[in-house]
Parts: structure tokens; sequence; C-alpha cells
């Protein structure tokens, strides 16, 4: 018997519909991946679950839990029901979590309320589950607080909230969205092995198909509020059917076309930089102390050649923005020395100064925040054209503003619009419009397709291909993820610490990684064909079993 | 989604914000009154008319007449006028030296915003009408130097408001990107910040220019503000304290003049508040 199911839900807020005739069920144990991307109703089906609906929201159907119907039900009756019987895990573990409470306040928190015990027997079953989730045992774990805690501890503190009081029913919302790759590995791991122990039903939201592709034994593929697809994870991935989930699947291991301009190895460096240190002042603690210092980037040394495309991998707080920023001039480096176009930024009169940065542009991570809400598209493009201000006419810059917008696919007429007119996607393209303007050498591109859904990131993976190949500009691309850094770089550099541990042409970086860390990356990233092979190895292994027996 | 995506239009929704609406309509009541008493008034109150003293409610004098025969219609409009003068004046001080000072501190930080900030505290920590009375003890009373007093206290809300609006800007992308376009701190501030804080400023200036008006009643009650024969709300509730067993109207029309003004301009800027923070969006919906 199914532990919870929902059938023909229908949820609308304000009259617009967000999930139209959505029916999924759980059986005793079972992993569900829902999967798809923005918008397509995934987080309001894990918000319906729990009846923690926005304002404003009607629904309509049945959700049951065992023989409850959950739909409609009472406040009071929800609330024994939540963290009980039903349970979940969110997103950012950092406002999840209550700052100003500590971790063991917080974990026993449920337990108070549903088993009415005493604070003693809670804070000791608290120290059962902090460590079932993987936390280091110390009596101390239970008094600290959340900013203690790192991001990969912060999450286990999440889930043990969640299981403290032995749910029957988990939902993990993006879980590992918000984390680095080798501690997603780890909460994944955590995740599934509890489930598998405990026979909880998990349903797993997320928009990454090779995690859900890992995790789940049926997937639910859901598109503008409605569920286009679903099935038994391994034949569901062999026999697609609906046209939106193949074209999901060839986005998420898309891979642009390969360069057709080639490299010429022995061109002098565009850019190089030699023995680069940053380092930032700590706050000092009292007084009298000596102040310390952070290195963020240690002795870093990289060269990039003319349209030479270089991918710089690294998880969170490894020194890659800061590397980024010096490189273009944002900050100066406390020791080393670049050099760009043969000459050193920091060192040149003002005249080649505007030069330099003429070469040199970015683009940022953020589609939403990369703009002034209040300039026009066209002003927003035609900004860095401020370093020709006596050099061309308004008429020119115009012109280039307009074969800025049309190189990246836009149209002249968009440049009247605002920002909030555009998508995500497009508005990513306006970021690198304003990058080609001043047609620079290098673009210094900073997590540009993190925040987009996949099949987003493959449009601009193809766009960013082909002004390498049309324009022949060179990339510095700084990502966390590695599979887009394959799909589009022909030079890796791995750092970690603030320091560069391997180097080298992507394919032999990826193929055969020499440094243990870059090994631990590379076995981390998730991987969907990877991940289907070994189910689908682990499914004739299964079958022959059972033949035999 | 994101805190700084306002739309273009926002006062497409001024009609469904209450507060909004019925600032307006006080806010203007008094505006206007005070801009015709520039052109014309029902009589003339600069003299005396004894005979005529503390007449009722009639068709010459719509409101009756104070202690010495003016009319207190004409009184109450060129109040308001003077009222608006002194306050507007008071915050066009607050933001021409406060927003620099503030952006300044958001820009340079270090030492420069300790310096400004600390200095702000200091002016904060004195209650702003008793140093404005000591400042006009010290200056003389005045218009000019009650507006000097209530326009120092302005300096310091500013200031405030403007760091904040531009630190809250301050990780934002697009400022990264207008710095790769060589353009200077200054120009960024100009082009980017300034633009972005406008709606916190413009709120704010609506909240102190009600303040203002208080401050000047205040100011003008105990005789520091704007001198005779310029009419003043403050000094009409002066006048009328001795005479409130007889004629207690004399001090009522004052009196909700200065009402009707505060609450008008407070719920305008609240009203604004609510149109223009996003932040603060949901609750007119």
């Amino acid at each position: 018997m199914a532990v919870f199911s929902a059938k023909n839900l229908s949820v609308s807020i304000n009259g617009t519909p967000i999930l139209k005739n959505v029916s999924f069920s759980l059986a005793k144990g079972e992993i569900l991946g829902l999967v798809g991307e923005s918008g397509s109703g995934k987080s309001m089906s894990a918000l319906a679950a729990m009846q923690l609906l926005p304002d404003g929201a009607t629904q309509d159907g049945s959700i049951r839990y065992k023989k409850h119907e959950i739909v409609g039900a009472s406040e009071r009756t929800m609330n024994e029901v939540r963290g009980r019987s039903i349970s979940m895990v969110f997103q950012e573990p950092m406002t999840a979590l209550n700052p100003t409470k500590t971790i063991g306040d917080q974990v026993s928190e449920g337990l108070l309320w549903h088993f009415k015990m005493t604070r003693q027997r809670a804070l000791e079953r608290t120290q059962k589950v902090l460590e079932r989730v993987g936390l280091p045992f110390d009596n101390h774990m239970l008094d600290r607080y959340p900013h203690q805690l790192s991001g990969g501890q912060r999450q286990r503190v999440v889930i043990a909230m969640a299981i403290a009081c032995k749910p029957r029913f988990l939902i993990a919302d993006e879980p590992t969205t918000a984390l680095d790759v080798t501690i997603q590995a780890q909460i994944l791991a955590l995740l599934k092995e509890i489930v598998r122990k405990d026979q909880m039903s998990l349903l797993l939201i997320s928009h990454d198909l090779a995690v859900v592709a890992d995790m789940a034994d049926r997937v639910a593929i859901m598109k503008d509020g409605e569920i286009v697809e679903h099935g038994p994870t391994g034949q569901l991935f062999r026999t697609l059917s609906h046209p939106y989930s193949q074209q999901l699947v060839e986005a998420s291991s898309h891979i642009p076309k390969a360069r057709t301009r080639p490299l010429d190895p022995d061109a002098k460096p565009l850019l190089a930089v030699e023995g680069l240190v940053r380092t930032y002042p700590l706050p000092k603690r009292s007084v009298f102390e000596k102040r310390q210092y952070h290195t963020a980037v240690n002795t870093v040394s990289l060269r990039i050649l003319p349209h030479e495309s270089v991918g710089l991998v690294g998880e969170s707080g490894c020194g890659k923005s800061t590397l980024a920023r010096t490189v273009l001039g944002l900050e100066e480096p406390t020791k080393g020395h670049i050099s760009f176009l043969g000459k050193n930024p920091f060192e040149v009169s003002h005249k080649e100064e505007k030069a330099l940065k003429r070469g040199i542009q970015a683009v940022f991570q953020d589609p939403y925040g990369s703009f002034d809400p209040r300039h026009t598209i066209a002003k927003t493009v035609a900004e860095p054209l401020h370093l020709l201000r006596h050099e061309i006419s308004e008429t020119a810059k115009n012109g280039k503003v307009i074969a800025a917008l049309e190189a990246v696919g836009l149209k002249p007429q968009d440049a009247h619009k605002y920002p909030h007119e555009f998508s995500g996607g497009q508005r990513q393209r306006i970021a690198i419009a304003r990058a080609l303007v001043t047609e620079p050498q290098l673009i210094v591109a900073d997590e540009p397709v993190s925040a987009l859904d996949v099949s987003i990131r493959a449009q601009i993976l193809d766009l960013l291909a082909d002004l390498r190949d049309r324009l022949g500009v060179a990339y510095l691309f700084i990502s966390h993820d590695l599979s887009v850094v394959q799909a589009i770089t022909d030079r890796v550099i791995v750092m970690n610490g603030g320091r560069i541990v391997e180097e080298g042409s992507t394919e032999q970086v990826f193929r055969h990684p020499k440094h243990p860390y870059t090994r631990m990356l590379v076995a981390a990233a998730p991987d969907l064909n990877a991940s289907l092979k070994r189910r689908h190895k682990a499914e004739i292994k299964a079958r022959t079993a059972r033949q035999k027996s | 989604m994101d805190t700084f995506e306002a739309p273009i239009h926002p006062f497409r929704r001024a009609w469904k914000s209450r507060s909004f609406l019925i600032g307006l309509c006080l806010a203007s009541l008094i505006l206007i009154a005070g801009f015709i008493s520039l052109f014309w008034t029902p009589h003339a109150i600069d003299s005396l008319n004894v005979a005529n003293r503390l007449q009722a409610s009639s068709s010459q004098h719509w409101l009756g007449t104070d202690q010495y025969g003016r009319d207190i219609l004409s009184m109450l409009m060129i109040g308001a006028r003077t009222s608006i003068i002194v306050a507007l004046i008071a915050v066009g001080i607050g933001l021409l030296f406060g927003v620099p000072l503030g952006l300044l501190a958001a820009t340079k930080r270090g030492l420069v915003e300790e310096a400004v900030m600390r200095t702000n505290d200091l002016i904060f920590a004195f209650p702003a009408i008793l140093s404005a009375i000591l400042i006009t003890a010290l200056l003389g009373p005045g218009a000019v130097n009650a507006v000097i007093a209530i326009g120092i206290f302005n300096i310091p809300v500013f200031a405030r408001v403007a760091r904040g609006g531009a630190l809250s800007l301050s990780g934002r992308d697009f400022l990264l990107a207008a710095r790769l376009s060589g353009k200077s701190g200054l120009r960024i501030t100009l082009e980017h910040v300034l633009p972005n804080i406008a709606n916190l400023l413009i709120v704010q200036a609506t909240i102190q220019l009600s303040l203002g008006i208080l401050a000047e009643a205040g100011l003008s009650y105990l005789g520091l503000g704007p001198q005779p024969p310029l009419a003043s709300w403050g000094r009409m509730l002066n006048e009328a304290q001795t005479m409130m067993a007889f004629a207690p109207q004399l001090a009522l029309y004052p009196g909700l003049a200065i009402v009707v003004s505060v609450l008008g301009f407070n719920l305008l800027g609240d009203g604004l508040r609510d149109l223009l923070d996003p932040r603060l969006r949901r609750r007119i919906r």
C-alpha cells in the first residue's frame, strides 16, 4: 500500500494554475525523483504535501498519507502530521536553521512537541540523531550555533531535524543545490542510506537529472505544473517518449560543437599571470592582537593564449572568484605580476589602461543582479563604451550596441526594454552582449550558466562556443560545474585552497586526473550517463541472480 | 524574485493604497492652501482691527476672528505656507548634506565611514526639538534660524538612509560591470546608486516633511520660530492659550491644521513606501 499519494492534485494561486492534475504515489521505502526546470511546480508539490501553501492558494484533488486525507485537514491535525509523519529537508541550510538557537534546541524541538518527552530525554535522542547523520561526536555539538558549522554540516543538521521523529515520508527539496560537489555526494549518500535502512519513503525534488537518476527508484518529469512522463528510473530514461523529457536529457548532457578555429600554441599569450598572491586582512579580535591575513589566492601562475578557452574549476572558497577579479583589474594583487597584451594593467598610463580594459570584459553569474533595473538594455549594453567616450560618435555607439545584441541573438528592438522584461536566459545573453560591445580579446565568465535551467544552459553554451569561433575571443571560464567546463574549454585549471593543484588539457584532466583532489572532484560530480550505466548493470545483475535462484 | 526589480510604473497601483490616497488628499489641502495664500487671502492679517475681535464664524469671516480681529482662515493659510516653506528647506538641507555624506560613507568605508556615522550618532543622541530650541535660543528667534535648526537634524537621517541603501546595493554585479567600463566611483554613484536609492529618499523626505512641520509649530509656539507679522500655527496656539476659556476655537483651528498636515504627510510617506518599496509590496495586492 502506498505510504503517500497525490491524486489529481491541482493548485492555483490567485487564479493562476500552478499544478494541474498531478498524481503520484510512493510505496514504503521508495524514492521518487521529481525533476523539472524552474517554474515547473515541483516545489509547489512539496508544499502541497505539507499543506504549507502560500496565501491565496486554492487546491483541488486528494492527497493521502496512509489512510488519512490531507487536503482540507485542519491546522491542528496537520501540526500532528508535520515533522512526525511527513517531514522535509530544505534547500538552503543557512536559512532553514534559526541562527539564534543551538543545534540541540532545534533538533530536539520536534521531539519535545510530538512525544512530550523530558528535555533530558529529548537531548539524548538528539545526540543519537546527530550521530546518525554523521556529525562528529562531541559533547559540544548540541550547544553549537548554525554559524559555527560548515555548509555540509549544516545540511546534516537539517536532515537530523527532519528525521528526528522518524517520519515515514520525507521530502527533500533540492537538498544539495547549495552545496559543493564533494559535499553533495556525501549528503546524497547519507540520504540514501537513511531512507534504505529506516524504510522511509523519499520524495526527492531536483533540477539535476544526474542526481535523480542516481538516487531515485522512480522518476516523474514535470513541466508547467504537469507530470509529462513518469516511470521506473532505468526504463524511463531508456524509453523517453515525451518530447520535453527527451529535450531535457539532451540539454543536460549537451556539448556545443567543437572549435573550428585552430589554436596556435606558439602564439604570445594574451594573459600571463606570474606568482599571483592576494591576501585579505581579517578583523582583529582585540586591539593588541597582531592582524591576521587570509590568503585567498596563493602563488598562482597561468597563461591564456589568443582565442583559447580556459576553465577554472574549484569548490566555493577556493579563490577562483578572487583570481578572476584580480585578472579583471578590480582588485590589486598583493604580490605577483599580471600581464595582459604584454602590459601590466596596474602600471600603465590612463590612456593605455582604457585600451587594456576594452580588451578584457566579464560575464557574471547572477542574471538578475548584473543589470541596473533602472537602465534600458541599450544603456546597459553601451556602458563599456564609456571606455571609448571621446573616440566614437553617438551613432557609431548605437551601431555597436545593435551589433552586439544581434551577435547574441537578440533583436534591435529589445534595446529599449528594461531588464525585468526578459527571462533569465535572455538576460545572460544581454550580459554577454555587454561584454562583447568593446570587442574584447578575453572574456572572464564567472559561473555564467550556473543560475540557468538546463535547456537554457545548453543554448548559452552554444552561443559562447559560436562566439569563440566567430569572433575569436578567449575565455577564462570559471565554474564549479565540471560538466559545463568539460563541454566548453580547451584547457582546465583546478584550484583548491587558493593554489592550482592541477593543470592540463580538458580531456586529459577529466580522463586521467592526477592530483587526488581532482580525482575526488571528478568522481563526485554527478553524471547522468554514468549513473544510468551503473543502474543498468545493477538491474542485469539482479535479474541474473533471480534467474539463478 | 529580486528585491530591486522595481516596476517602472508603481503608481498604477496607487489607487489601491488607502493611506497613499488619504495622505495625498490631506497633504494637497495644506499645500494648496499655502500656495493660494501667496496671491490671495480672504482678509489682510497685518492690520489689527480690535473692533472686529473674537467674532464667530460668519459669511465674512468663515472661521471667525481672533482677539486682535484678524481673520483666522487667512492666518491659517499663511501659517500653512510658513510651515511648508520651513519644513521644505529643512528637508532640502538634510538631503543636500546628508545624502552625499551617507554615500561617501558607503563607498569609502573604513575611517571615513566611522567618522561620518559616529558624528551622526552624536547628533542623534540629542533630542531634536530640544537642540533646535538651543540653536534658535543661541542664534536668536526667526524663520531662518528655525530652518537651520531643523535642517541640521535632518542631515543624519538622510545620511543613514543613503548609506543603508547604498550598502544594500554594494555586492551587485552591475556595479562591478560599471567599474569594468572604466567609470569612476563618483560617476557610478551618480548613475547607478543614486537612482536606485531615490525611492528610499523620497519616502524619507515625505516623513521628514511632516516632522519638520511639527518642529516648526513647536518652535514658534515657544516664540522661537518665524516672527510676526508672519503668521504661524505654533504662535496662533500660543496666543490662543489665554483665551481658552471663552474662545476655544482659536486653539482648535491651528491645532487641527497641525494634526491634518502631520497626519497627511505621514500617511503619504507610508503610502509611498508601500508603493515604491518592493519588499512591502505584497501588503497591498
